[in-house]
């Protein structure tokens, strides 16, 4: 065998899970759920339930030090503190910024400057924003495995919340777009509201190791309220920034 | 005779005790039993007596039975539902005819703490003795079998004010906080809003929203205003069962278990009737007055159609009222205060009434005891013109209702006794926590209506932060009113000496008056130890019927007053809740590795270690262990902590520390690290890859990541260094590749150089690895030719994949943590944690080469000097055994008797052929050679292995395996 007849595999943390619910792939070498079968059905439960997604696959860089949100601000990649900013273009860069001192730049695996046009902020590749930001100052390094992201939406999302976790959740103490250090069924993570269609929702940055404990813990909790796993189709994108439709290969 | 009134909702079938039984919709279980002619419900705990409703409001004993194989469920407040088996619970062989019941006329051979005095020789008998008494008295017993479907659930709730009680006060509360825009949770212990009102039927005064309306009028008109109000939310049969530190409130509802924060608290749990004490109290057919009243207007059951109602203040009389308005007849009303008239007191505004409705009024009358056997029959009295028996089947007990307040004890606020109402009040609540309506003790309806709404009001604008807008002054106004009134109002009749016979105080516990008068006698004199000596209190509903009489019969008995008794400490819970309830999540958490699965495919015996779960073996130890020593292995070791710490200043940082340098580790080496607490003593170690000029990768043990990341950011807090440390365990699943094939095998997957001259032991490098970014470390732990390859964790199952096919024709094996923990030990590598303890240094766990004493300062360097400066006293050192079993782990080392050290790990060695360990010996026993007996240990008392001192690796002792 030689190492160039290798082909990389990235696998979801719950590829064995999502293969079980009969899970149609992103692709061959990249197993995240595109949706289970009824893209459909699974529309309908964001709309009337709670849906559970693990869209994906997201790359993802921390950037620690003393000037981060400073950086960030000149990058244009965040405005403040404590709060989600959302890529501004279609397979842009999420920022999560939950301290001055620190943040998780996000961005949908595979998107960077299209060929032939000049890049900008919105398409430079995850990589090149980790140099610019390295010369300025803060350490950059690499954790695009170290978390997974779900997505949890629907109308019935509340009472669920206040059985996940001891933290409010409401709208009220985390607005749209605000983000939240909270222990999840007994593990902590970052989450960030970020409603859908105006229905309210959560992102979760889960852990790698802990994210089939965490899906399966919340798919047993929420089966009282409505709440059923679904494709990233489900969402008409994979994509952050929600609004801008078809993105990396979804549809 | 209990009767059905009018036809009641559809038929619903149930059983008792086996036999078929029909309730009626909206019955409770014990409501249907009592229609159907079954009133005894339970038998007492110590002496069996029969024991029937007494509250219908789910506080006392009485009514406990077991549903569907769940037992202690109180009756009275549970809904029947069609085909429910209920029975009985503390009786043999039948509820009807309970052998045990022989002990209640044998009961002066049964003094209070009895069994402390009794049992307790010849001590060996004691296990017999308790078997035979926790079988002869207790309650409700549970199958140990049956897996009943509690399905307990856990909420987390928030809101700006939380009012407890859907009285009338508290209706009121929530919707004026409601008003001020606070969003409130309101919570009841009932199914629906309304309290007293529920069961009233005399005109409601003192607030517009209810003015001209009769209590049950009221009690609707409230429960459809807080419907339509959205900012409430009303948690129906939900007991607020503690308030703790931080307004948190545990309630129960049903099987959830709700945690509500409130920064706002409004307490309005009412006031609550309580037993009267005389003879024979607990007969069945003596209830609370407000228990008749429930069964007639929420369960639409009368116990009997005529009663005699026994009270020591102006309630009673109110009472009286209200129970012949519900069609159950007054025949006398027995007040054991002296006539009003003669007394120079206002007379009760009902006498007309109840005069004219027919009742006697028999004032300054005593009740000496209860007639009649298995239910009440009658109630003798004594009166100024002597003693008479009243005849009736329904004795109601009417004594003026005591202040709930146990949730506001909880929180530390003790009760004050007010001679004037002759109750305990509450005393001043903390900030955040308003106590209002009944619990006040001023118990006229426009001061409860008031209170409750002023509270609600000034609770929602202090949660929102909203200007103050004359609230206050309101409330100090009808503060002002409370206290006129309650200046006004008299005392209940003192409670009498208790004479003969059992007087019930607590009925949980069937302690009687007589038995706390012993209790006194034999010095246990303050309510506190009377408590634990006699048990009065303790039972199932933790004194919510007892407490207040408890306090006053002790001071009575001790001559003294219930403002000096007190009350005992209140704790919760207020009302028992299921272990169920109260138990964590029944997920726990669990951390897997990123090639979990092919471990499952493999066959895995898993073992916990902290939330991770590892393979310990894949079915063939030896074989594994045979595999890495003459070909490969593979094993995990994702679980392994991983920290970036990166910046200009991280080299400098790490040689801070660490007892040993690493400013000076050059890009692409790697570094062991050894890590001290402040007094020098080993905290965990692992290894430190410089992969860039300011970018160091640390590893750590399993268990110690945390730790270890904690520590690190905690000397890095309010530092100036420029330095940044980053988890990144979850980022990369991690392999170790060993044995003297690991090369071909690394050769078929990368196109690096992975010769030894290129890529030597020690050697760190990021390459491409089975087509995956990677960084390969030369270090290995199982003694042999190894690589540790980190790659990111969504290509770990990949990068598994991939070096399992190309090893496979080398004879690559998967090994776990069995075969690697023998492989460590053949090496005699100690694992921090389990071979050290709170106590070892570096210097005498064998590591004294990573101290660099010459560096002018790192953590523990002052410990370390000192260490070395008087020599090790304990020194970790190998063993092999020569003759005898292997040793448990702790087992001791023993010399003439006397302990000179303890085993810390102890394995067979397949590759050896005989079992080797390490072990903690003093300095001077750990000489080569040294012959030592080890104890066997736990299982295997008295035995010995014979074994001698081996201070080098066993394998391979000059590591040239390692570094080939």
């Amino acid at each position: 065998m030689s190492p160039e007849a290798v082909t990389p595999i990235r696998r979801s943390p719950l590829e064995s899970i999502h293969a079980r619910l009969g899970a149609r792939w992103r692709s061959e070498t990249e197993r995240w759920p595109v949706s289970y079968g009824d893209e459909e059905d699974e529309a309908r439960i964001v709309r009337e339930g709670i849906a559970l997604a693990e869209p994906g696959p997201y790359d993802k860089i921390a950037v620690r030090g003393r000037s981060t949100l400073v950086d960030l601000r000149w990058l244009g990649l965040a405005a403040g503190a404590g709060r989600l900013e959302p890529a501004r273009t279609p397979g842009g860069i999420n920022a999560w910024v939950p301290a001055e001192d620190e943040a998780i730049l996000v961005r949908l695996a595979g998107v960077g400057a299209p060929r032939g046009r000049a890049a900008t902020v919105a398409t430079e590749s995850l990589a090149e924003i980790a140099e610019k930001l390295r010369s300025a100052g803060p350490s950059v390094t690499d954790v695009s495995s170290g978390y997974t992201v779900f997505r949890l939406v629907g109308p019935r999302l509340h009472a669920l919340l206040q059985e996940l976790s001891p933290v409010d959740l409401s709208a009220r103490a985390v607005p749209d777009l605000g983000i939240v250090a909270a222990v999840v069924v007994g593990c902590r993570m970052l989450l960030a509201r970020r409603d859908h269609d105006g229905l309210p929702g959560f992102v979760l940055l889960v852990v790698r190791d802990e994210a089939a404990y965490v899906w399966d813990s919340i798919v047993e909790l929420g089966a009282t309220h409505g709440l059923r796993p679904v494709g990233a189709a489900a969402f008409r994108s994979p994509d952050l920034t929600e609004a801008h439709g078809a993105v990396g290969g979804v549809r | 005779m209990a009767e059905r009134l009018g036809g009641g909702g559809r038929a619903i079938n149930f059983s008792w005790n086996g036999r078929r039984h029909e309730g009626r919709d909206g019955d409770t279980v014990a409501s249907a039993l009592l229609a159907d002619g079954v009133e005894v419900l339970s038998r007492s705990f110590k002496y069996h007596r029969p024991r029937a409703i007494l509250c219908d409001a789910g506080r006392c004993p009485n009514c406990m039975v077991n549903v569907d194989g769940i037992p202690n469920v109180r009756s009275c407040v549970t809904p029947l539902r069609e085909g429910m088996d209920v029975r009985p619970q503390n009786a043999w062989p039948s509820i009807g005819f309970d052998v045990m019941s022989l002990t209640d006329r044998f009961n002066r051979f049964l003094p209070v703490g009895f069994y402390y005095k009794t049992f307790i020789r010849p001590r060996a008998l004691w296990p017999l003795y308790e078997t035979v008494l926790r079988r002869a008295a207790g309650i409700g017993r549970i199958d140990e079998h049956g897996h009943p479907e509690l399905h307990p659930r856990k909420r987390h709730m928030f809101a700006d004010v939380a009012v407890i009680g859907g009285g009338p006060a508290g209706c009121l509360a929530a919707l004026e906080a409601a008003a001020a825009g606070a969003q409130v949770v309101l919570i009841d212990d009932q199914p629906e809003l309304g309290g007293h009102l529920r069961v009233r039927t005399s005109e409601v005064a003192g607030d517009q929203r209810l003015e001209g309306l009769s209590g049950r009028e009221a009690a609707a008109r409230l429960r459809e205003l807080v419907a339509a109000e959205p900012r409430i939310e009303h948690l129906a049969d939900a007991t607020a069962a503690g308030l703790y530190e931080g307004n948190l409130i545990g309630v129960t509802q049903g099987a959830t278990f709700v945690r509500l924060r409130a920064p706002q608290i409004v307490l309005a749990t009412g006031q609550a009737e309580r037993p009267m004490l005389f003879r024979d109290n607990d007969r069945p057919g003596i209830m609370l007055a407000s228990a008749v009243l429930r069964l007639v207007w929420l369960q639409r059951v009368r116990p009997a159609p005529e009663a005699v109602v026994l009270t020591d203040d102006d309630h009673g009389w109110r009472q009286a009222t209200e129970l012949i308005a519900a069609g159950v007849g007054v025949t006398a009303l027995v007040d054991t205060r002296p006539d009003a008239a003669a007394a120079g007191r206002s007379v009760p505004a009902e006498r007309a009434a109840l005069r004219a409705a027919g009742v006697e009024i028999l004032a300054g009358a005593r009740p000496e005891r209860a007639l009649g056997g298995r239910h009440v029959t009658g109630l003798r009295i004594h009166t100024p013109a002597g003693e008479r028996d009243l005849r009736t089947g329904l004795v109601a007990l009417a004594g003026r209702p005591e202040p709930v307040l146990s949730l506001l004890a909880q929180e530390g606020v003790r009760a004050r006794w007010d001679d004037q109402l002759g109750e305990f009040v509450p005393g001043d609540p903390p900030a955040g926590i308003t106590v209002a309506g009944h619990m006040r003790g001023a118990g006229e309806d426009p001061l409860v209506l008031a209170g409750g709404a002023l509270a609600g009001r000034a609770a929602g604008i202090a949660a929102r932060g909203l200007a103050a807008d004359g609230t206050a002054d309101r409330i100090r106004d009808h503060e002002r009113r409370v206290a006129e009134t309650v200046a006004g109002r008299t005392p209940p009749a003192p409670l009498p000496r208790p004479g003969g016979g059992k007087q019930f105080v607590c009925f949980c516990e069937d302690v009687t008056a007589k038995e706390l008068k012993q209790g006194i006698e034999e010095g246990f004199d303050t309510l506190e130890t009377l408590k634990r000596y006699s048990t009065v209190m303790m039972g199932p509903c933790q004194g919510k019927m007892c407490h207040g009489l408890s306090a006053r019969v002790h001071a009575g008995l001790a001559d003294s007053s219930p403002a000096v008794t007190g009350l005992t400490t209140a704790r919760p819970p207020f009302q028992p809740i299921s272990i169920a309830a109260l138990a964590g999540p029944h997920l726990s958490r669990i951390r897997r590795t990123a090639m979990h699965e092919r471990h499952d495919a493999l066959g895995a015996k898993w073992i916990d270690m902290g939330d991770w779960k590892r393979p310990l073996h894949y079915g063939d130890v030896a074989a594994e262990v045979r595999a890495v020593h003459e070909a490969v292995g593979l094993i995990d070791v994702s679980t392994l902590g991983a920290l970036d710490v990166s910046g200009a200043d991280a080299g400098e940082f790490l040689d801070w520390i660490h007892p040993n340098r690493f400013s000076d580790l050059r890009v692409g080496r790697v570094r062991y690290r050894a890590m001290l607490d402040d007094a020098g003593i080993v905290i965990d170690d692992g290894a430190v890859a410089r992969l860039a000029a300011e970018r160091f990768f640390v590893s750590t043990t399993t268990g110690n990541l945390d730790g270890v990341d904690q520590w690190l950011r905690w000397w890095l807090a309010g530092s100036q260094r420029r330095v940044a440390v980053t988890d990144v365990t979850g980022h990369y699943a991690a392999v170790n590749l060993a044995g003297p094939r690991a090369r071909e095998v690394m050769a078929k997957v990368t196109d690096l150089d992975v010769s030894r001259a290129a890529m030597p032991y020690l050697a760190a490098v990021e390459g491409l690895v089975a087509g995956v970014p990677a960084v390969i470390l030369r270090i290995g732990f199982v003694g042999e030719l190894g690589f540790e390859i980190h790659v990111p964790a969504d290509y770990g199952a990949h990068l598994w994949d991939t070096l399992v096919q190309a090893g496979r024709p080398l004879g690559l094996a998967p090994f776990g943590v069995e075969a690697q923990r023998v492989l460590r030990l053949e090496k005699q590598h100690a694992i921090v944690g389990q071979d050290t303890d709170a106590l070892s240094t570096p210097l005498e766990a064998g590591m004294g080469w990573v101290v660099k004493a010459e560096k002018p300062d790192f953590i523990g360097r002052d410990s370390s000097a000192a260490v070395a400066g008087r020599g090790p006293r304990q020194v970790l050192t190998g063993f092999e055994i020569v003759e005898g079993g292997v040793p448990a782990e702790g087992a001791a080392i023993v010399r003439h008797g006397t302990a000179i050290g303890r085993v810390t790990s102890s394995k067979w060695s397949p590759t050896l052929n005989r079992a080797i360990g390490l072990a903690w010996l003093t300095s001077d026993e750990a000489v080569e050679g040294r012959s030592l007996t080890i104890r066997l240990g736990v299982g295997r008392e008295g035995q010995t292995s014979s074994a001698v001192v081996r201070t080098r690796p066993f394998y391979d002792p000059d590591g040239e395996r390692l570094r080939s």
